[in-house]
């Protein structure tokens, strides 16, 4: 479904990216590990057309995404949430996930002014499909939520609010970058489950995060970046007891050194 | 790593002793709470929003329809001390187009978050093309000797259409930029306008073999025809007051529609994270674009009838940044972002100053504002009980005990506008060379207030010295300000605006902006 493919991005005279091979398969949970400034966040950038690679290709679907801007790479199918929580928080909850319709709906601005019965119909969709989405996390999200504004919201209903606006764009493909960032164990166990529901319900992830658990208990396949490279793929057993990801992450031992 | 379900808070039997803090629910309606206040301000909110929505619209209408009948009324008339309807009607239609140019802005600015300041030469624009259309000016031997004459119907629309596109061009050029490089930008484009409506008035065209003059320079464009729709000619102020009307309305309705869709979604989304509503679909910049449109057109709309409502296209000031100025102002007053707040906003600014015109009005605006700002400041309403009957007694004793001194020290007798000027004056000690000692007093008034201010934290000083501060700024009002009216409607105006902005950071109809929690 995603083929990332020799990618390549620096900033300057640093290399973020180097010759990157990623792909992930349709209804495959792909994680993607590595310690801080391995450049994970901007491989998500990159596919999402924040940023632009320097070469390489990555392809969606197989079609090639590359110099698309990032609203028409959405269209496309592909939503990520942030790491860095960015839900619209003046906007009330059932409004930010009503904004990710925008790329699948089409009213003009006549139907909108004169509030023709297409437009109606559509807003009406777009609500439901929204009260839909958020259905999806319990009854937190729901009922008196709707109205109150998403800064009300505390921060792992911020993040689910997130993957609930990524949900509404109709993306086939979810980049989720560190959902469980910041909760405690007992809800990082809880986003465990819903990604498990998310590929059920037929979406792919791509999923970036720190938190072992997480990892180990859903990922169909396990990539570790370390300087921007690939320095191993596999499954979370095969990764974890590879040799060189232990180095990565702890660091060489002494003796070996000497 | 430790199971923390090891460690389980104990359940909590009685449901009413546990604090609600932290729970998500109580959490929520924190904002509920602090609205629902006590007090008399708090019943009176509670009773305007017991009224449904639709019969305060249907109520403020019908008070605006009617309102050029009810002003021409003699008890108006006296009870405003004004001799003319017409000057009346005037103010209504200057705060109908202020409002429809402040919708306008608050698209742009309140929804789209883009600061704009150009905005104004959109209106400018706008007036301009009215006078080439609909005037004598454009005049061209054997083929168009006596100027366009295109129909209103036609012209008001074409009008619309041109400078949003000119809106459009202008922000596609410049909506890269963000923040203040924008306004930077559209600031240039602005003066840019108003330079060349200033100078141009002696431009080679070619096929000409004079140099022609384009917009007749400061003196501006004169003897523009009168809108005539359908057969229909507006002539009088009262006929150009009910079209403004209808087209605000309409430019109302219209920006509430799109506000209430997706594309007011998206416009919201791009304000508060462009980043993100672009990665959730949003195309930011097409939106931008629509917002930087719609702005110019709702503005070339206002300022293409205006032009015809006033006959002549004049650049200074009608087109200048000091209009613009105080567009923002009105669109900031009311609240970013709120529509029905750029109307008030609008009334606020262009009705409040004529108010002023009459002394005795603007006596009771000084007073009232004094109060309102006093009350919102001493909460609970205690300590405001506490310092106004203090100031009163005070004053009272200073009354008795001063004239038993020296009679010489309160025997002075400024000028009395209302009844309201008579009973305060009787209250306060005002001596004979009272214009003396008030420019002095007025100094102390500003002392004491900026005193009170700096001493907020020790509570009973600051009672004192804000009860000092009520006296000195009576005993300012009675002998000097009331008794200079021209110097002191600019002040009030003023003060209004800083104890409105001080009273409600956020706009009157406004919303808290959260920016990161």
């Amino acid at each position: 479904m995603l083929h990332i493919t020799n990618l390549n991005k620096a900033f300057g005279g640093l290399q973020v990216i180097h010759n990157l091979d990623i792909q992930v398969g349709r209804q495959e949970i792909v994680s993607v590990i590595g310690p801080n400034g391995a450049g994970k966040s901007t491989t998500l950038n990159l596919i999402t057309g924040i940023y632009k690679p320097d070469s390489g290709d990555i392809r969606f679907e197989g079609e090639s995404i590359l110099g698309m801007q990032p609203h028409d790479i959405t269209k496309l199918g592909i939503a990520r949430t942030f790491q860095t929580l960015r839900v619209f928080l003046n906007m009330s909850v059932i409004e930010n996930v009503m904004t990710g319709a925008y790329c699948h709906t089409n009213s003009g601005l006549f139907s909108t002014i004169f509030r023709m019965p297409g437009w109606r119909q559509e807003e009406e969709k777009i609500r439901q499909m929204a009260e839909e989405k958020l259905s999806f996390f319990g009854s937190r999200l729901q009922g008196y939520r709707y109205d109150q504004p998403a800064y009300s919201l505390s921060y792992a209903n911020r993040r689910r609010l997130e993957i609930a606006r990524a949900m509404m764009t109709d993306a086939k493909l979810l980049l989720l970058d560190e959902p469980a960032a910041g909760m405690n164990p007992h809800e990082s166990a809880e986003i465990t489950d819903l990604i498990g529901q998310l590929r059920d319900e037929g979406y792919t992830i791509l999923l970036i995060e720190h938190d072992m658990n997480v990892v180990g208990k859903i990922s169909d396949r396990v990539a570790v970046l370390d300087y921007g490279q690939k320095i191993a793929e596999g499954s979370y057993e095969e990764v974890t007891t590879n040799e060189r990801v232990i180095e990565a992450y702890l660091g060489r031992r002494h003796e070996e050194l000497g | 790593m430790t199971d923390p379900t090891n460690n389980p808070i104990p359940p909590d039997d009685d449901e009413e002793k546990k604090s609600k803090i932290g729970t998500d629910e109580w959490v929520s309606q924190v904002d509920d709470r602090v609205r629902g206040r006590s007090g008399v301000l708090g019943r009176l909110v509670a009773l305007w929003e017991a009224i449904p929505e639709s019969w305060r619209y249907t109520g403020v209408l019908l008070l605006v329809i009617a309102f050029p009948v009810i002003s021409g009324t003699d008890a108006f008339l006296e009870l405003f001390d004004i001799g003319d309807n017409a000057f009346i009607l005037r103010t209504g239609v200057r705060f109908l187009t202020f409002a429809i140019l402040a919708i306008g802005l608050n698209v742009v600015v309140g929804y789209a978050g883009l600061l704009d300041l150009g905005y104004i030469a959109f209106m400018g624009i706008a007036g301009y093309l009215y006078a080439y259309m609909s005037s004598e000016f454009v005049q061209i031997e054997g083929l168009i000797p006596y100027g366009l004459a295109i129909p209103s119907i036609v012209s008001i629309p074409l009008i619309v259409l041109i400078v949003a596109g000119i809106g459009y061009l202008i922000g596609s050029v410049s909506i890269r930029l963000a923040g203040d490089y924008l306004a930077i930008v559209t600031l240039g484009f602005g003066q840019v306008f108003i330079q060349l409506a200033l100078t141009a008035t002696r431009v080679s065209v070619p096929g000409f073999d004079r140099p022609v003059d384009l917009t007749r320079g400061p003196n501006g464009i004169n003897n523009l025809d009168d809108i005539t729709l359908f057969g229909y000619t507006f002539e009088s102020t009262m006929q150009y007051y009910y079209l403004f009307l209808l087209l605000l309305i309409i430019v109302f309705v219209v920006v509430n529609n799109i506000n209430r869709s997706r594309i007011g979604r998206a416009w919201r989304a791009v304000r508060e994270d462009e980043l993100a509503a672009e990665v959730m679909g949003t195309p930011t910049r097409r939106m931008k674009l629509l917002a930087f449109a719609i702005g110019a057109g709702i503005a070339a709309l206002a300022g293409a009838v205006d032009a015809a409502f006033q006959g002549n296209v004049v650049p200074n000031p009608r087109y200048s940044v000091l209009t613009l100025i105080n567009l923002y102002a009105m669109v900031v007053l009311g609240g970013t972002g709120s529509l029905i707040g750029s109307i008030v906003g609008a009334f606020i600014f262009t009705i409040l100053p004529e108010l002023l015109r009459n002394i005795a009005a603007a006596g009771v605006l000084f007073y009232g504002v004094g109060i309102i700002g006093l009350y919102a400041a001493l909460r609970p309403w205690r300590r405001f009980a506490l310092v106004m009957g203090g100031t009163l007694v005070g004053g009272l004793l200073l009354k008795l005990i001063v004239p038993a001194i020296n009679p010489a020290w309160d025997n002075g007798f400024p000028e009395a506008g209302s009844v309201l000027n008579q009973i305060v004056q009787g209250w306060l000690v005002i001596p004979e060379n009272f214009q003396l000692v008030g420019n002095i007093v007025t100094g102390l008034a500003i002392f004491f207030l900026l005193a009170a201010m700096f001493l907020r934290q020790r509570q009973h000083l600051f009672h004192v010295l804000l009860g000092l501060a009520i006296y000195s700024f009576a005993f300012s009002w009675e002998t000097r300000l009331a008794v200079e009216p021209s110097a002191t409607r600019i002040l009030v105006v003023g003060a209004t605006l800083v104890v409105l902005m001080v009273a409600r950071p956020q706009g009157l109809l406004g919303k808290t902006e959260v920016k990161i929690i």
